[in-house]
């Protein structure tokens, strides 16, 4: 048992030839009993039964989720079409469908209106919902639970009411229009951009707006009144300390928004349908256009492509903004 | 008149008992008082309405002479420790010090030599550019400090400033947070513990908080020798004083009480009109010793050990007596054994005598024997008793 080579090694050597410290070093400092060789009690190891327990999960996920996005991504490089000869004659045809791509108009205003839709809609989402978020922190107790429960209400609303929400408020004769005293006035039609973006930001605020509301609750408050009694002026608290400890909430809030406006395909298409024109067209619709509209299945799963490596690229410029310091 | 003064403050929260009630208490300029108190006192309360974080509900607080009840907390010259210390996480060293002269536009240059001067005297002048969360706890107890420093204000809070070092390092802190506050000498420190030991040791004078009232201020001798209420008593010292019940008679014109089957003289004025009562007793365990080695005149009282504290300089032994159980100081050997018969003593010179129901002293604290108390070379000379 005592007998194991290299465990009675003798004391002293290593840390008196004045050796760099490691734990080898430490361990034999004088004094100290060398530390047992061997395999640790408490090594971690891997338990093969568990893979039998993870059977089930990993094969609803091959089947319903990383089969059918691999299968996607190839449909992209074929020619197949919902209706005619190509739906059931169809094959890879290469670097085909980029050409299409690189030479498509309507995708690069897709990709323009995309951007500027995420942009809008991040934007208006984070400062509002942080604007929200502050000022519920000193509301009065009913005005916050009011308040809050209709800004979350509005969240919860799925996409289709809050469309036609916002379409019969926007759309000539609509609400907005009678109460401004412009009954005629055609808001969505004149600025259908802003409107749905708008109606983005009006249905992700009360998301944005909780997690801020949570993140603010776990900033010390000894912090701020510590700056308090430097005399640090409101806005100066914020700048300082609010705003740098909220960094990662907000970076994580900006990613998540970035997400969840692409997936907000039903809201648009309630709305405008990506019209009018493709004034509204951002590349979820354009993609489900392609495919479902003009039968090129293919080509709107090159789109859809296309908008999975946008996704990837927003997620790694945030990932990498919440880790540097500054 | 510099320094500052609470004038009748109350801090009402909802229908709560109050936090804080009535508190009057001055204090002068470069003076070192402490708050101190249970959990849930209302020190902290006091110390945050000082601060100007808390609002009084009624009353007003003065600072140089100033109303400064209404005036918001960075226009009050005063620089508060925090028991977390607050620091800024996301600083580094160099700007959670420099945070203050920062937003106060000071200019840059002075800001630097400032910084360099006083991490110097704390001895963190290496640590400037790391981060709070690389420090260890003392370090950052230092930076904190060092932080409220910077200004040189007129005024220093600290609430609960050691409570999360460990015990070692709280005994250094204590000596160096002393030796600062005598290097300002115009800064008055208002200190706020619930560690009676830190009140003693580190205040010029203590205030004894309980339920929101202030119930005693005086220096630390003050409290030890002559506590006001039986709360203050046992609050203050180590261990905590016995308290066991007795009947106060006036025989002869002379004051008589009896406890635990003993009957003794009170050597020492009590307070004007004093009348036969039920009355508590209290006697310091330091006061109650062997009977053996007891002066003449001293009260004996039998009973039987019970468990015994070794300190390392003494022993304090529990005493079961009939009534009651006291705790007594006993010489470091023998160790006595558990459930022996023995006979302890005091002296009815070193006994504190409080009425049972208004829990107040009634020691007649105005007389010269006992207003020289304040010294403790001084408290009950032989020349008065008897």
């Amino acid at each position: 048992m005592t007998a194991r080579p290299g465990a009675p090694a003798p004391a002293g050597t290593g840390a008196g030839a004045g050796e760099a410290p490691g734990p080898a070093a430490a361990a034999q400092a004088p004094g100290r009993p060398a530390v047992p060789q061997g395999l640790r009690r408490d090594a971690e190891r891997f338990q093969w039964g568990s893979l039998a327990l993870l059977v089930p999960s990993a094969a609803l996920l091959a089947v319903l989720f990383i089969i059918p996005v691999v299968y996607a991504f190839y449909l992209g490089f074929t020619n197949l079409q919902l209706v005619g000869i190509h739906a059931v004659d169809w094959h890879f045809t290469g670097a085909e469908n980029l050409r299409r791509l690189a030479g498509d108009q309507v995708f690069r205003y897709s990709m323009e209106l995309t951007l500027a839709f995420i942009a809008g809609s991040v934007a208006g989402v984070v400062i509002i919902g942080l604007a929200l978020a502050m000022l519920m922190q000193t509301a009065l107790a009913p005005v916050r639970i009011v308040a809050g429960g209709i800004v979350i209400v509005a969240w919860m609303m799925p996409a289709i009411t809050a469309g036609m929400t916002w379409y019969a408020s926007t759309t000539a004769g609509g609400t907005f229009g009678t109460l401004l005293g412009l009954a005629n006035s055609d808001f969505l039609h004149r600025e259908p951009l802003l409107i749905v973006t708008l109606a983005n930001i009006w249905s992700q605020t009360g998301f944005a707006m909780m997690v801020f509301g949570a993140a603010l609750r776990n900033i010390p408050r000894d912090l701020l009144e510590s700056a308090q009694i430097e005399n640090a002026s409101r806005p100066q608290r914020f700048a300082r300390i609010t705003l740098p400890l909220l960094r990662p909430t907000i970076v994580t809030t900006v990613l998540l928004i970035t997400l969840i406006s692409l997936a907000n395909f039903g809201l648009i298409y309630v709305m405008t349908q990506g019209g009018p024109g493709n004034a509204t067209d951002i590349l979820p619709l354009y993609s489900y256009q392609q495919a479902f509209q003009f039968d090129n299945l293919a080509y709107g799963a090159l789109i859809g492509n296309a908008l999975v490596i946008l996704c990837a690229i927003f997620g790694a410029i945030y990932v990498r903004a919440s880790r540097s310091r500054a | 008149m510099p320094g500052l003064r609470f004038e009748h403050v109350w801090k009402l929260y909802g229908r709560q008992a109050p936090a804080v009630a009535d508190l009057s208490l001055d204090i002068a300029e470069g003076e070192f008082l402490v708050l101190v108190g249970a959990s849930g006192c209302g020190k902290t309360t006091s110390l945050r309405m000082l601060a100007g974080l808390e609002r009084p509900s009624y009353g007003r607080i003065w600072m140089g002479g100033k109303d400064v009840t209404d005036i918001p907390p960075g226009r009050r010259d005063v620089s508060m420790v925090f028991q977390s210390y607050a620091l800024y996480p996301n600083m580094t060293v160099y700007k959670n010090l420099a945070f203050g002269p920062r937003v106060r536009r000071e200019p840059r240059e002075h800001i630097r030599r400032r910084v360099e001067e006083v991490a110097e005297i704390l001895g963190i002048g290496g640590l400037l550019d790391r981060h709070p969360g690389e420090l260890s706890g003392g370090q950052r107890q230092r930076v904190a400090l060092g932080r409220a420093m910077i200004r040189e204000p007129s005024l220093f809070l600290m609430d609960e400033p050691l409570s999360n070092l460990d015990a070692a390092l709280r005994v250094q802190m204590r000596a160096e947070l002393i030796r600062l506050h005598k290097r300002l000498e115009r800064t008055a420190t208002v200190y706020v513990t619930h560690d009676q030991v830190e009140a003693l040791t580190m205040g010029d004078r203590v205030a004894v908080l309980k339920d929101g009232s202030l119930l005693q201020v005086g220096t630390p001798a003050e409290l030890y020798d002559a506590p006001a209420t039986v709360y203050v008593a046992t609050f203050i010292g180590s261990p905590a004083m016995n308290v066991i019940p007795g009947r106060l008679s006036i025989v002869g014109g002379r004051p008589r009480v009896a406890c635990l089957g003993a009957e003794f003289e009170v050597p020492w004025p009590l307070r004007p009109g004093a009348a036969a009562r039920d009355v508590l007793v209290g006697i310091r365990p330091d006061d109650l010793g062997p009977a053996a080695r007891a002066p003449r005149g001293a009260v004996r009282i039998g009973g039987r050990t019970d468990v015994c504290e070794q300190t390392g300089i003494a022993i304090y032994a529990t005493v079961n007596c009939p009534g009651a159980a006291l705790v007594a100081r006993l010489p470091r050997s023998p160790v006595p054994a558990a459930n022996q018969p023995i006979e302890v003593a005091f002296d009815p010179r070193d006994v504190h005598l409080f009425d049972s129901r208004t829990q107040a002293s009634i020691a007649d604290r105005s007389h010269p024997a006992l207003a020289g108390v304040a010294s403790p070379a001084a408290a009950a000379p032989p020349g008065t008793t008897k």
